[in-house]
C-alpha cells in the first residue's frame, strides 16, 4: 500500500493507493473519493465492540474496509476538522485520543481504553482508542501535528494530545496550584513519563469550541 | 532563550526554550505543553507596577479586579495570566492560540507597542503588560476595546485570527475594530461610527479606528464576529 498525504497541514487528505486484494480499515464518513472497482464492506468488529467504541471513544459506530478488487485502486481519505493527518508506520501499541483516529492497515485492531476517572472532569474527549499489531495507521489532528521525543517526563494539556506509545505512562491532573486550576484557563494536563513518542496538536478543540459558542447566538 | 513560532499561518504555535533566569508569561489557556521541571502560577491580568506601597497595592488590587471584570463582561480576554518558570538549564514551553491563525513576533528594545487584548498571546518578563480601556462608545457598542500597553525591553508575541498584514500609517488610516491586532503610540486614535452613534449600536456595523500620525499597524485578514455571524444561521436551530 501506498499512502501520500496532501494539503498537509490546514486541510490534509490521504490518498491511498492499494494493490489489487488490499484493504485499508477507514472510520465511516471519512472517504471522499475512490476507484470503482473499490469495494466498501462495513464493519463494527464486532457488535459489542463497536458499540463500546461508539459510546466510550467517541467516534463512529461502524467502521469502513476498502477493498481493491481485480486492480489496483485508490481511496481518498479526510477528517471531519481542520488540520493534519499523520501517517505513524507502528509496531505494538498506540493510544490515540477518540476523534483522532482516520484508518489503518487492516490488521491493526482498534479497542477502547479508559483514561482514567480524572478525564470525567476535563470534558475533552474522555476515552483513547487503543491500536495494536503492525502496519500503518493514520491519525488527524485539529491544527497542525508536532511530534515529540519523550525520555523522562513530558507535560502536556490534555486537550492538545492526540497520540502516544504505550511504552509511555500517563497521569491526568491539574496544573499547578489551586489558583491555577481555577483560572489558569489550562484545566488538566497529562504528565507524560517513560520513553516514546507523542504526537500533540496545535490547536485545542474543546477550548476553540467554546469561544465560537461565545460567540453564537445561543441554540434553542 | 530561544524561539521559533512553527506551523504558520493558520494553526501557528510558539516554542520556547529558556532558563532559570528567564520567565515567561503567557494569556491563560494558551499552553500546549512543557517540560516536566516547568513551574506555572496564576495572577490577575491588569498589569500595573510591583513597587507600590501598602495603600497602592490595595487600589492597584481592586482596579485590577475591575478591570479584569469588564473586560470579561465585554467578551475580551481572559482575567489571568500564567507565569511560567523553570528550575533547569533549560526548558521548553509550546504556546498556541485558542482561535486559529498566525503568531507573529516582536523585539522590544524600550518601546511600546499597543496590542488589542484578544490578540496578546504571550512576552518575557522584561515586558511590561498594562491595560488600556479604549473607550467608552466602543464598549456600549459591545466590541470589548481593550489594549495592552507592552513596553520594555524583551519579546513579545500576537497572535491572529488569520493572517497578520502590516499597515504603514503615515497621515489618515481607518481600520475595522475587529480587525484590528496591534498598533505603534506614535499614533494618535479615535473610535469612529460610520452613520452615527445610534445605528452603530443597533446595526453592529460600521465601528472603526481612525488612526492619525506616522507608524505601524497590525491587522488580522478575518474577525471572529463575522465567521460566526456568517456561521450561525447556517447552523441547525435545534
Amino acid at each position: 500500500m501506498d499512502i501520500k498525504i496532501a494539503h498537509q497541514p490546514s486541510y490534509a487528505m490521504a490518498v491511498c493507493n492499494l494493490e489489487e486484494g488490499e484493504s485499508i480499515k477507514a472510520e465511516s464518513g471519512a472517504m471522499l473519493s475512490m476507484s470503482s472497482n473499490v469495494d466498501i464492506a462495513t464493519s463494527s468488529g464486532g457488535v459489542f465492540k463497536g458499540l463500546k467504541k461508539a459510546l466510550l471513544g467517541g467516534e463512529s459506530f461502524f467502521t469502513n474496509v476498502f477493498t481493491a478488487k481485480d486492480a489496483p485502486g485508490e481511496v481518498c481519505l479526510a477528517p471531519t476538522m481542520p488540520g493534519d493527518i499523520v501517517n505513524i508506520p507502528m509496531d505494538g501499541e498506540l493510544i490515540i485520543q477518540g476523534t483522532s483516529f482516520l484508518a489503518s492497515d487492516t490488521e491493526i485492531d482498534l479497542d477502547t481504553k479508559y483514561k482514567g476517572f480524572k478525564g470525567l472532569f476535563s470534558g475533552e474527549g474522555m476515552f483513547m482508542l487503543k491500536a495494536s499489531g503492525r502496519g500503518n495507521i493514520l491519525v488527524n489532528c485539529f491544527g497542525a501535528i508536532h511530534p515529540v521525543e519523550v525520555d523522562g517526563e513530558y507535560i502536556v494539556d490534555t486537550g492538545h494530545v492526540v497520540a502516544f506509545e504505550s511504552t509511555l505512562d500517563y497521569k491526568v491532573k491539574s496544573v499547578g496550584g489551586i489558583m491555577a486550576t481555577l483560572f489558569s484557563g489550562e484545566g488538566l494536563i497529562s504528565r507524560f513519563s517513560g520513553k516514546g513518542k507523542l504526537w500533540i496538536q496545535s490547536r485545542n478543540p474543546d477550548a476553540y469550541g467554546k469561544l465560537l459558542g461565545s460567540h453564537l447566538p445561543p441554540r434553542e | 532563550m530561544k524561539h521559533e513560532v512553527l506551523y504558520k499561518p493558520s494553526y501557528a504555535m510558539l516554542k520556547v526554550d529558556f532558563g532559570t533566569n528567564e520567565s515567561l508569561q503567557a494569556e491563560a489557556g494558551a499552553l500546549v505543553s512543557m517540560s516536566p521541571e516547568v513551574d506555572v502560577t496564576t495572577s490577575l491580568n491588569a498589569g500595573g507596577k510591583k513597587d507600590r506601597g501598602f495603600i497602592g497595592k490595595i487600589f492597584a488590587f481592586f482596579f485590577s479586579i475591575l478591570v479584569a471584570f469588564m473586560r470579561k463582561i465585554v467578551g475580551g480576554e481572559s482575567m489571568f495570566v500564567n507565569t511560567f518558570t523553570t528550575s533547569a538549564d533549560s526548558s521548553e514551553v509550546l504556546l498556541a492560540p485558542t482561535v486559529t491563525g498566525d503568531i507573529e513576533h516582536h523585539q522590544l528594545n524600550g518601546n511600546t507597542i499597543m496590542v488589542q487584548a484578544g490578540s496578546y498571546l504571550a512576552s518575557t518578563s522584561g515586558i511590561e503588560l498594562k491595560m488600556k480601556f479604549g473607550g467608552f462608545q466602543a464598549w456600549l457598542s459591545g466590541e470589548g476595546l481593550f489594549f495592552l500597553q507592552c513596553s520594555g525591553e524583551g519579546d513579545l508575541w500576537i497572535n491572529s485570527y488569520g493572517g497578520i498584514h502590516i499597515i504603514e500609517v503615515d497621515g489618515e488610516y481607518d481600520v475595522d475594530t475587529g480587525h484590528l491586532v496591534a498598533f505603534e503610540p506614535s499614533l494618535e486614535y479615535q473610535v469612529k461610527t460610520t452613520g452615527g452613534f445610534k445605528s452603530t449600536m443597533l446595526s453592529g456595523e460600521g465601528l472603526s479606528i481612525g488612526f492619525k500620525g506616522t507608524g505601524k499597524v497590525w491587522v488580522q485578514t478575518r474577525k471572529l464576529d463575522g465567521f460566526t455571524g456568517w456561521i450561525s444561521p447556517l447552523l441547525p436551530k435545534s
